[in-house]
């Protein structure tokens, strides 16, 4: 794709082409995957969460996709942070935009962890997991909903590397604007939200059980775009870190409102099924074409001018 | 206040979504040693080399392709290699099936070319049964090869024993019967009296065994597609667990039919797979599994 001048944006060293960025848990497995996201158009990609050690997750059905929303339960599978070192390392070497390093651990020292070990594949950035709504107490729980756990977790990786950290911050706490505001505090480079609303169910009438093998899982896509906008403009207001508006946005507009509530990149994801593989480029060009029509000369003039009013 | 509505269209998806419809098995019926077919009363409209998404309550859900269908019925054809396909063989008329789909890029038929081998091995050959069938449909000349250990493994050797433009020609690791070696040795053979223009070639079946298929093809200039089978965790391209290493395409969207020159650029094809946790596993090796 093209290089859309307008939509062109640096953070911490990195060129982002374009505002769109490939969400965590979304074709993520491998280095060949992301290249491939990035050949459709993403101006950066996220490794799926790589955790201290291998996982498998849980058994099927882990995503259910509807009209509205996508539900899903992978339950973190990863190979584990030793044996992804050489994929993130493939993936950095083969892809032509910022490879973002998604991790995940039970403990602020896991994360650092595995962090450690990532580190040598040179990620652009890593993107801290706090929020993981679907392994229970056992990973996220904790740092996602207490803004003290969720400080420790970014001062042990900071201690670490030298690598800028985004946060990914859930939406499913009393006040998100308290932890985002520890997180930074703790040296957070950037955040990124929201993860997954909920978690929610879908009950089979004919199977009479929950359809998802782990019963709940986080909802997305469509469905929790409003949620989204109005937690990424709450924090615009909070903190001064650029932001990655993720959640619901499927089209040029739909990056238009989230930039205009104060992202200044978008998280794409659950787009992938409703709208293609070539979801990147399709939103970029009209984001483009949005911002052109009404005299956009870049995405600084609509960042966050939805608070002027 | 007027608000835009969606102004995308869904590109690849049916608007009831990803959510399994239960279907109760209609009959089951024994194909060979250890395989069986499900029935199932639905109007499916999958394309042959299209898979379904079959969920067991409480077990797993998995990737099946379609082996029979007649626009009331659709059947798929099963041999133990797990639990979950154990589970799948026990189970009865009436017994509740979810099922999603079909997905996948199917098989493509060439009408300019008269004449289509099928190479399937084990129970691989199950979804050529379904391809056989449309094939001799559009006036085609198929020759089904079916290979497995021993005869009473050979999957569909009496099905098309009375169907018009469908010759099977069988073979067995062990020469119980047909020709005693690979399938792949009657493809050579048959391949050596064709003209390359007038023939298609498809395969499903053990890696190793379409590999060969793809090279004796490529070889000869005979186009052609091989089926594949990754893990799959959505079955629909969202999850990226099923993508090959090389051009990163998704075999539950991109494939599972893939042309035999596209197939072979890639590194991973016929020597490795990824596992649950998404790690890559040398065939014929265990990786990490769900439970």
């Amino acid at each position: 794709m093209h290089t859309l001048a307008t939509l062109s944006q640096d953070y911490h060293g990195s060129v982002f082409s374009n505002p769109t960025v490939l969400a965590a848990g979304i074709l993520g497995v491998s280095a060949s995957s992301l290249a491939n996201v990035i050949r459709n158009g993403a101006g950066a990609v996220t490794t799926k969460s790589v955790g201290p050690a291998a996982r498998a997750g849980h058994p099927n059905p882990v995503v259910i996709a509807t009209d509205g929303y996508l539900l899903n339960a992978v339950g973190l599978s990863n190979p584990g942070a030793e044996a992804s070192v050489e994929e993130l390392a493939a993936a950095v070497r083969g892809c032509s935009a910022p490879v973002i390093a998604s991790v995940f651990g039970s403990t602020a020292q896991e994360f650092a962890d595995v962090v450690r070990v990532l580190d040598a594949a040179k990620p652009a950035f890593f993107e801290a997991n706090i929020s993981c709504p679907n392994v229970g107490s056992e990973f996220g729980r904790p740092f996602g909903t207490d803004s003290a756990a969720a400080a420790k977790v970014v001062e042990e990786i900071k201690g670490e590397t030298a690598t800028p950290l985004i946060v990914k911050l859930s939406p499913n706490v009393p006040d998100l604007v308290e932890i985002a505001k520890a997180v930074c505090a703790a040296g957070a480079d950037m955040l990124c939200a929201i993860n997954t609303v909920g978690p929610g169910m879908l009950i089979d009438l004919a199977a009479r059980r929950p359809v998802l093998a782990n019963r709940s899982g986080g909802l997305s896509g469509p469905a929790i775009k409003p949620i989204a906008v109005r937690c990424v403009y709450d924090l615009y207001r909070a903190v001064d870190v650029p932001i990655i508006g993720t959640g619901g946005i499927s089209t040029g507009k739909d990056a238009a409102e989230m930039i205009m509530a104060g992202a200044s990149l978008v998280g794409i994801g659950s787009a992938v099924y409703y709208r293609g593989i070539d979801v990147f480029a399709k939103v970029a060009r009209e984001l483009d074409a949005f911002m052109q029509e009404h005299g956009y000369a870049g995405i600084g003039q609509l960042r966050g001018c939805a608070h002027d009013a | 206040m007027t608000h835009d509505r969606p102004t995308f269209e869904f590109p690849t998806r049916s608007r009831t979504g990803e959510v399994p419809r239960m279907l109760p098995v209609r009959k089951v019926a024994d194909e060979a040693q250890g395989m069986r077919t499900l029935f199932f009363s639905y109007p499916l409209d999958a394309a042959p080399g299209q898979f379904v998404m079959l969920w067991l309550p409480g077990v797993d859900q998995k990737p099946i392709s379609v082996s029979y269908q007649d626009g009331a019925l659709f059947g798929i054809t099963v041999a133990e290699v797990g639990p979950f396909t154990r589970r799948l063989l026990q189970l009865k008329s009436g017994d509740l099936v979810g099922v999603t789909g079909p997905y996948g890029t199917p098989f493509t038929l060439d009408r300019k070319r008269p004449r289509a081998i099928l190479v399937g091995g084990g129970c691989g050959a199950a979804p050529l049964g379904l391809l056989a069938e449309r094939a001799a449909a559009e006036g085609i000349a198929v020759d089904l090869i079916i290979g497995a250990q021993t005869e009473r493994a050979l999957l569909f050797r009496e099905r098309f024993a009375r169907r018009r433009r469908i010759t099977t020609h069988l073979a067995t690791d062990d020469g119980s019967v047909g020709h005693a070696g690979f399938a792949t040795d009657v493809l050579a053979r048959l391949l050596d009296g064709t003209d390359p223009s007038d023939t298609r070639v498809y395969t499903c079946g053990p890696e190793a065994m379409m590999r060969t298929v793809a090279q004796l093809c490529a070889a000869r200039d005979v186009p052609g597609q091989v089926l594949m089978e990754r893990y799959m965790k959505c079955g629909f391209g969202v999850c990226g667990q099923c993508c090959i290493d090389g051009s990163g395409k998704r075999v539950c969207v991109e494939g599972p039919a893939l042309s035999f020159g596209e197939i072979l650029a890639h590194a991973e094809f016929g020597k490795y797979s990824r596992d649950a946790s998404g790690h890559p596993v040398r065939k014929g090796q265990r990786g990490c599994e769900t439970r």
